[in-house]
């Protein structure tokens, strides 16, 4: 069953992302991004990640996408301004250049889990309490860091609103 | 063990079923009730061989209806979102019952059968999810139309529906830290009990502020009355105003069933769940016999109730009718007569329970109370909407931004100096 759904879900993964740098429609390729988060929090979900598998759909899926979506029906993109997809020379190099560089992280990082043994999780392993756990006891400095940018990218949407009106 | 491997697939039918059982129930009621509080009689003309019974028969003919008529697609619409719009609107209301704890936890020779379809450990932050993504139907709907009313409601109300998300999910964050957990079936379990030894120890009684913030959220959440914008007929008809026959049909059911979901969300949170108020499970399973007997007698009892009714009805339907209206009642009393004659055998033959036969008997009547909590909460719902007038959209605005989320605050704050008071934190 496990490897099954790895592959169905991972298809799904590679296949929408894909559709979502390809498609014109900027509605269709949102559309298709929320359809990889969904799959991507699959994933997680057959790894026994069950907060980061809930995590993404409530942040990622549910509220980031939703404003994107939103946004896009604002603007209202009609045929004429949407250009047709066109790679000129230096985006397609630097392009490129990135994704042989990503690449070459994950064959990395696959290399460094040769030796990690796929034995059986904890009991707890990806709940609520064991993330909490690590989050405030060894990861708190920078935890603390995160929320004060956080804290600041929100104060810097209060001033910008604040202007219009 | 069979029942192991069996058990999820059942269990994720009945959570689809369940919803869709209730659903006309729900749709019946609806009418009844907003006839009632306007002093109408309501629906009573529909019938099948002269069988109405006060209406029911009224959501068969209603299906029929909707089945039937011309399913049309505008010209200019872009076909794909506009059809995922409704399916997406049914789809996401359905998925909340799979969480849902129906009972306690069967023990089956050792092993654990939990009575829900997914037993998940984040349960509260997967209710939140769900409804975050109700969002999408309502604005492809709304921008796939390609109708300036539909956009406009439909950003109207993912608008109102991404405000109210944040109170939903901020009130629920002093009853997670009374409790503890994330886990839907230990939040129930933990409100077994009682507090002072008179009230049975629901969270509504342990978090009121919360309690109310968060029905406030669901009713708005679920677009019903009194934050019914989206379909405010006097001012923008709403995101679905292109739609017809079952593509109408399924936002309908989708905003029913949700209602139904949001329903079965506040009494699993708030009002206890599967727990049956001054009885744990442990004492339920023991007294099974004797709960066994008491359902079975007070079903022969109901049964004799309404066989007196419906006779004083027969009678007033002979010197009323000629035609074949004449017989509902007599048909009614035969099926009423066979469900007390069942009744009655079930009580005289009913055989010594085995410790499965307990666990099942106790499932049962655990099943029953959270079936009956629900209804209770749906009926809210119906009695709202037709007691409150419909909100603006600026003071809509105003109580979810400007009231509900710093309360929700208040609550956390409130709730976390209780906690550190009574020590139950530590």
């Amino acid at each position: 069953m496990g490897p099954l759904l790895f592959w169905i879900l991972s298809a799904v993964a590679v296949g929408s992302a894909l559709a979502t740098i390809v498609q014109r429609s900027p509605l269709s390729s949102a559309l298709t991004l929320t359809l990889c988060l969904v799959a991507v929090a699959g994933l997680f979900a057959t790894l026994s990640a069950d907060f980061l598998f809930v995590i993404q759909l409530l942040v990622y899926a549910g509220a980031v996408m939703v404003l994107v979506i939103y946004v896009i029906m604002l603007l209202n993109l009609g045929d004429r301004e949407l250009k047709p997809l066109g790679l000129s020379r230096p985006r397609t190099f630097v392009s490129g250049l990135v994704g042989i560089l990503l690449l070459a992280l994950l064959a990395r990082a696959q290399a460094g889990a040769a030796g990690i043994s796929m034995g059986d999780v904890p009991d707890g392993f990806g709940g609520v309490r064991s993330i909490a756990g690590t989050l405030f006891t060894s990861y708190l400095y920078p935890f603390e860091i995160v929320s004060v940018l956080l804290m600041a990218a929100l104060v810097g949407v209060v001033v910008l609103a604040m202007k219009r009106f | 063990m069979p029942a192991e491997l069996f058990m999820p697939f059942v269990m994720v039918l009945v959570a689809a079923l369940l919803p869709l059982q209730l659903l006309p129930a729900m749709i019946w009621a609806e009418r009844k009730v907003s006839a009632f509080i306007q002093d109408r009689t309501g629906p009573n003309r529909a019938d099948i061989l002269g069988i109405r019974l006060g209406g029911v028969i009224h959501s068969i003919a209603d299906v029929v209806k909707l089945i039937a008529k011309e399913d049309m697609t505008p010209s200019k619409v872009n076909s794909f979102y506009y059809s995922l719009g409704p399916f997406l609107a049914l789809f996401i209301s359905l998925i909340p019952f799979s969480i849902i704890p129906l009972a306690d936890t069967l023990k089956i020779g050792g092993a654990a059968i939990p009575l829900r379809a997914v037993t998940l450990d984040v349960g509260i932050l997967f209710i939140l999810a769900i409804t975050s993504f109700h969002v999408y139907a309502v604005v492809f709907a709304g921008w796939a139309s390609n109708n300036s009313f539909s956009l406009l409601g439909g950003l109207r109300s993912a608008a109102q529906m991404v405000s109210y998300e944040l109170g939903l999910g901020l009130s629920l964050v002093g009853m997670i830290m009374v409790a503890q957990t994330l886990d839907l079936n230990e939040i129930v379990r933990q409100q077994g009990g009682t507090i002072f030894g008179i009230l049975p120890a629901w969270n509504v009684f342990l978090q009121p502020l919360g309690f109310l913030i968060f029905v406030v959220s669901i009713f708005a959440e679920t677009n019903r009355n009194p934050f019914d914008l989206p379909e405010g007929e006097s001012e923008i008809i709403g995101f679905h105003v292109e739609y017809s026959s079952m593509r109408f049909a399924f936002f309908f059911m989708g905003e029913y069933i949700a209602i139904i979901g949001g329903s079965a969300v506040v009494a699993t949170l708030f009002l206890g769940g599967w727990q049956v108020p001054f009885f744990d499970t442990e004492m339920l399973r023991e007294n099974a016999m004797l709960a066994a007997r008491i359902a079975f007698g007070s079903t022969a009892a109901l049964c004799v109730l309404l066989s007196i009714i419906l006779m004083a009805y027969d009678k007033k339907l002979q010197a009323l009718y000629t035609d074949k209206r004449r017989f509902e009642a007599r048909v009614l009393l035969g099926i009423v007569v066979t469900l007390g004659a069942g009744a009655v055998g079930g009580l005289l033959f009913l055989p010594t329970l085995s410790s499965l036969g307990e666990q099942i008997v106790t499932a049962i009547v655990q099943n029953t109370f959270l079936v009956g909590k629900i209804l209770l909460f749906c009926f809210f719902f119906i009695w709202v909407r037709w007691t409150l007038p419909r909100f603006r959209y600026d003071q809509l605005m105003n109580l979810g931004w400007k009231t509900l989320i710093p309360l929700a605050l208040l609550n956390i704050f409130l709730t976390g100096v209780a906690l550190v008071l009574f020590d139950r934190g530590a």
